[in-house]
């Protein structure tokens, strides 16, 4: 029953996505926009080659802040839309499970939308990625968990006040800054530095707030949609 | 163990407030099997904050479940049916889609197809939810509401978005509703009172968050009438 739920929750947030196609095609744009500005300022500025590469994890995990964003105030734009997560309160289904469905459905679209950026960049900075493709993914899945734990708790708290969207950045960038600095940290590790290691104390912090944010979440979840 | 069927449901001492503004200061309310409510009152009397307290979306400050004559920490969901407001579904899905996700999150047997054939929905089976006028709306998130074969159902304002043929199907169906299988039985908070009254052996007037009237037996015209304007003007 649990795997049930939690399947037709992520399917239900598949759906909408495959059937509206509004947050990845406003994740793909912003990621466009970003990396187009990004490559006329280096260019402009007439950065070499090794210093967009040392800048490079700034402006990827950047991007990364704004596109997810976006991807999580338009997912659960569509469950304040007509109150529906009330009608799914009312099925009587664990709200954790409501929340762990929320995460997974948010991380899909998350992590597309890092890739779509991750390619944007790569062509038009001319940075070799493929050599460090798959560590980077896996810092990126560990950098996203974390990130859609904490704004999946948030984000109906924030859309609940007063300020609305305004409030989100206001009360996650800081829960965010430890998942954020790691994240670049990280990156640095394997873009620049050749160094990273899986025991590198960077994964571990990432892999300690994924734990702590997503317990929180599990935890606090229905307080946070009933009240 | 689970229960599986009402024969009373009781919120007891409910204390609720929103900000400075307090509204029920210790307010009791009791559902029997068989009683069919109508909720009545002015605006901000209460009527929909009651519904939501007791269909277990919105927490009292204060207050008591009783399921049966047991304590229960709040309203079982698996018993209780509830429309709301908004039709509490995803616009960008299909009627039925919508149907499925509540299905299959409740684990309900009932066919979707035969209900849609009752409320008269059928030929929107594929449409979309925002390509519905808002008041087929209502009608599939009422079937939303009796999918999983509630036996108490919490009905807010249901005719609001009703014209003369949805309503008289809304007391066709809810009268078939409550006559077969073992219901408890509905509350409808409602000013849509004359059309109502036919379907109703009780009506609870709520003023300021208080009871201020609750009588029982066959209403007619002027006896809603009269309790309406009783709490209007008293």
């Amino acid at each position: 029953m649990i795997w049930r739920s939690i399947i037709t929750l992520f399917s239900k947030d598949i759906s909408i996505e495959l059937r509206t196609r509004e947050t990845l095609s406003v994740q793909a744009t912003m990621s466009l926009i970003l990396g187009v500005i990004c490559s006329i300022g280096a260019h402009s500025a007439m950065l070499s080659p090794s210093e967009i590469l040392t800048v490079f994890p700034i402006l990827i995990w950047f991007t990364f802040l704004f596109s997810s964003a976006l991807a999580v105030a338009k997912g659960f734009e569509y469950e304040k839309d007509n109150d529906a997560i009330t009608g799914i309160i009312l099925t009587g289904v664990d709200p954790s499970l409501i929340y762990l469905s929320k995460v997974t459905a948010t991380l899909f679209t998350t992590i597309l939308g890092h890739i779509l950026a991750l390619i944007v960049f790569s062509l038009l900075l001319n940075i070799g990625i493929l050599p460090y493709i798959v560590p980077f993914l896996a810092v990126s899945i560990l950098c996203a968990i974390g990130y859609c734990s904490i704004s999946c708790l948030l984000t109906p708290v924030a859309l609940s006040s007063r300020l609305r969207g305004a409030m989100l950045p206001l009360i996650s960038l800081p829960l965010m800054f430890p998942i954020l600095f790691s994240a670049v940290e990280t990156t640095i590790e394997i873009f620049i530095d050749h160094t990273f290691s899986w025991s590198s104390v960077w994964v571990s912090i990432l892999l300690i707030f994924d734990v702590i944010y997503l317990t929180a979440g599990i935890n606090l979840f229905e307080k946070v949609v009933k009240e | 163990m689970a229960v599986n069927e009402i024969s009373s449901f009781s919120g007891r001492n409910i204390w609720k407030g929103f900000g400075k503004t307090s509204l029920f200061r210790g307010l009791s309310i009791t559902i029997t099997k068989g009683e069919r409510v109508l909720l009545i009152g002015p605006n901000g009397s209460g009527k929909s904050t009651l519904l939501k307290i007791l269909a277990g979306i919105m927490h009292p400050e204060k207050g008591d479940f009783i399921l049966n004559g047991n304590p229960v920490a709040h309203a079982p969901y698996n018993l209780i049916g509830y429309m709301g407001h908004s039709p509490m579904l995803y616009s960008p899905l299909s009627v039925t889609e919508n149907l499925a996700i509540t299905a299959s999150l409740t684990n309900s047997h009932s066919s979707i197809q035969s209900l849609l054939e009752r409320l008269n929905l059928s030929k929107y089976v594929d449409h979309r939810i925002s390509e519905l006028s808002q008041g087929t709306a209502f009608r599939v998130s009422l079937c939303r509401a009796i999918l999983h074969n509630p036996q108490l159902l919490l009905l807010d304002e249901p005719t609001a978005s009703f014209d003369e043929d949805a309503t008289n199907r809304l007391k066709e169906y809810l009268n078939h509703w409550n006559s077969s299988g073992d219901r408890c039985g509905f509350i409808i908070a409602t000013h849509d009172v004359r059309r109502l009254c036919s379907i109703a052996n009780r009506i609870i007037v709520l003023k300021r968050g208080e009871i201020v009237k609750d009588s029982s037996g066959t209403f007619d015209d002027e006896d809603i009438v009269s309790l309406y304007l009783d709490a209007q003007l008293t």
